[in-house]
């Protein structure tokens, strides 16, 4: 390994070399593979990697988001199909799943097998984006909170009591009824108003790791804050951020579809799977089975899929600790 | 010490209201003068749209116009609707026929998923890692991971449209009155069955998972072997002393599982074409009505605020150890 070498520096990373300390540790491993040095690296991850693999329904679960993925950002360059001309798609409103359409079409006359990867991609981008905006602020939020301590802590923490016990879907609705719903402000809308919970969780990682002995040694040393949160406090909250960062997309996605499905959803010419979920169950009644069956099946398996991931992880970042 | 807790819990949660209250106060603000422009339309002049200011206290400074709508507040006095079709009459008299009956909803939905999941929580806590615990939990986690939206379109799709059991739809109400939901109930009960079982579902999936922990944390504790060893029949440790002590945290977690249950319910009644707060809130959306949107969102966070009030309050006089030491 090498280090710079600047005294302070070089302390600091002996200190980042203390046992119990792990992801610091790997962060460290990771900037000597950087450098050349390939010996005994990727611990964690490969020890990670491991546990989720052994969890079969998990991996199916990945590998089901990664095909849903593929489908809607890939699929339109093999499988072509007219999504935005309104006026040559109302020839044929309402077909039965036959040749040349093999999913039917909808209430304007676009084929859904189309519809489908059209509608996909704005609420995977859509709710990807939510989330970054989402897990940046509430993990910002509340690393911050949890560091600083004192009336600062107590004050941020009293305004996310305020905003959690609005039910986040009325929330939703006041921001939109305010501001509307372009595709921007979706993504903010979306994104301001699911991270209450995050910040909560990351606050109470924050104070528990402030304190200890490493956080302590760097500050005696003459670290900065910025130092002990940036290279010893986030390091070591990785594995409740990637649990968080799963529920969040999770979270976005099924918020965009339900908007959608409230009538809320991104407006045409553009859609979203909740929206073709509303305009597919209005025309259930009169037999168009083909307009809710695949929107809803395809969608009902990614949550789960992101459900059974997030908890995987859970356990999986569990067992690792118990096997320490 | 008691009375000591209870005023502390009181007061918290007053001061959430006051910060939701600002929060309904600063989220139109933010807009600013914009709002005439709205309200008025695209070709109102600019003469109109100062005098609908003026009018409406919007061009004080910022600390004056929450001074006044605070003192609105307290008299009760939510604001006026925007909406074209109940132009100008106040926002109180717009919600107040809407309120029961998405509240009774969501009330009568929480004691089912109550009951439901401690009885199959506690279960699967004494029949731990059985055939049971197993296949419920699978069962328990896919209706977790079912939106409200996709539950109730399933509950329609199967047990209206295919095998008409229940109606797809709940008939207009035709009172107006807190307790005239209730009637509405105990009337069509069939009309109800299929909103409240997606409100229940909609609950049962964290509860049950939270009364299998409790009661399997419980289960290991010191009292319970004690229990034990002084002969308790098994029947007697399980409900004499687990049970009580198992159940009681579940108090919690049902004041804290208002807010997603409050959302379920929107959709729900958008489902099922029940007019209550949740319809109110997506019409009033569609047309930005946002005096509206601000009131009920107000109101909505009160029943939650005081919800956890209330279950904070009775667990904390059914458990000595809270109101003593203020927590667990």
């Amino acid at each position: 390994m090498t280090f710079p070498t600047d005294w302070e520096a070089e302390k600091m990373a002996v200190l980042d070399n203390q046992p119990g300390h792990e992801a610091a540790l790997d962060a460290l491993h990771q900037a000597a593979n950087a450098a050349g040095d390939v010996h005994g690296t990727e611990r964690m991850w490969q020890q990670m990697l491991r546990l989720f693999v052994s969890n079969k329904l998990a991996v199916a679960s990945l590998v089901y988001v990664i095909a849903v993925v593929l489908f809607c950002f890939v699929g339109p360059f093999f499988y072509h199909s007219n999504q935005t001309d309104a006026s040559a798609s109302i020839f044929h409103v309402n077909l039965p799943p036959q040749k040349g359409f093999p999913l039917g079409t909808d209430y304007m006359g676009f084929d859904i097998l189309g519809r489908l990867m059209f509608a996909g991609q704005s609420s995977l981008e859509l709710g990807f984006l939510a989330a970054i905006i989402s897990l940046v602020v509430g993990v910002g939020y509340g690393v911050f909170s949890g560091y600083v301590g004192g009336w600062i802590d107590s004050l941020l923490m009293r305004f996310v009591d305020v905003m959690l016990s609005i039910p986040g879907l009325f929330l939703l609705l006041a921001t939109i009824s305010l501001f509307g719903r372009s595709k921007v402000l979706l993504i903010l809308v979306l994104g301001l108003t699911g991270w209450f919970g995050d910040a909560r969780l990351l606050r109470g990682e924050a104070i528990a790791l402030r304190d200890r002995e490493f956080a302590q040694a760097v500050r005696a040393m003459g670290g900065g804050s910025g130092r002990i949160i940036w290279r010893h406090i986030l390091p070591n909250t990785v594995s409740t951020m990637m649990t968080v960062s799963t529920f969040a997309l999770a979270g976005s996605i099924l918020a965009l579809t339900s908007l959608g499905f409230l009538g809320l959803g991104i407006p045409l010419p553009e859609t979203d799977w909740g929206t073709m979920i509303q305009f597919g169950s209005d025309n259930f009644q009169i037999g168009c089975w083909w307009q809710v069956y695949p929107v809803c099946g395809l969608f009902l398996v990614l949550i789960i899929s992101f459900n059974y991931i997030g908890d995987a992880m859970r356990d999986m970042f569990e067992v690792r600790l118990r096997e320490r | 010490m008691m009375i000591g807790y209870f005023f502390r819990r009181i007061l918290q949660g007053i001061l959430v209201l006051i910060g939701v209250s600002f929060m309904t106060f600063l989220l139109p603000s933010l807009m600013g003068g914009n709002i005439a422009r709205f309200v008025l339309g695209p070709h109102a002049t600019p003469q109109a749209l100062k005098e609908f200011l003026h009018s409406h206290g919007l061009d004080l400074p910022f600390y004056l116009q929450y001074y006044h709508y605070m003192l609105n507040l307290f008299h009760g006095n939510l604001g006026f609707s925007t909406n074209p079709g109940t132009l100008d009459v106040s926002v109180w008299t717009v919600i107040y026929p809407y309120l029961p009956r998405t509240l009774w909803l969501v009330i009568i939905s929480l004691l089912f998923s109550t009951v439901i999941s401690v009885v199959i929580g506690l279960f699967q806590g004494i029949k731990r890692n059985s055939f049971f615990d197993h296949s419920m939990t699978f069962l328990i986690f896919l209706l977790y991971s079912f939106p409200a939206f996709l539950f109730s379109l399933v509950t329609i799709i199967v047990f209206s449209l295919t095998l008409h059991w229940f109606p797809p739809s709940i008939d207009q109400p035709t009172a107006n009155g807190f307790f005239s939901p209730l009637v509405q109930m105990w009337n069509y009960p069939g009309q109800f069955v299929l909103p409240l079982a997606t409100l229940t579902v909609l609950g049962i999936g964290g509860l049950t998972r939270f009364m299998r922990g409790s009661i399997l944390e419980t289960m290991v504790q010191d009292y319970v072997r004690t229990a034990r060893a002084k002969g308790c029949s098994p029947n007697r440790v399980l409900f004499r002393h687990a049970f009580r002590n198992a159940v009681l945290p579940v108090i919690t977690i049902l004041g804290l599982s208002l807010p997603a249950l409050f959302g379920g319910a929107l959709i729900t009644e958008r489902i099922f074409n029940y007019p209550g707060m949740g319809q109110l809130t997506v019409a009033s959306t569609n047309v930005r009505d946002v005096p509206v949107v601000m009131g009920l969102t107000l109101m909505v966070t009160v029943a939650t605020v005081l919800g956890n009030l209330f279950a904070d309050l009775g667990i904390a006089i059914a458990d000595p150890r809270i109101r003593l030491t203020g927590k667990r």
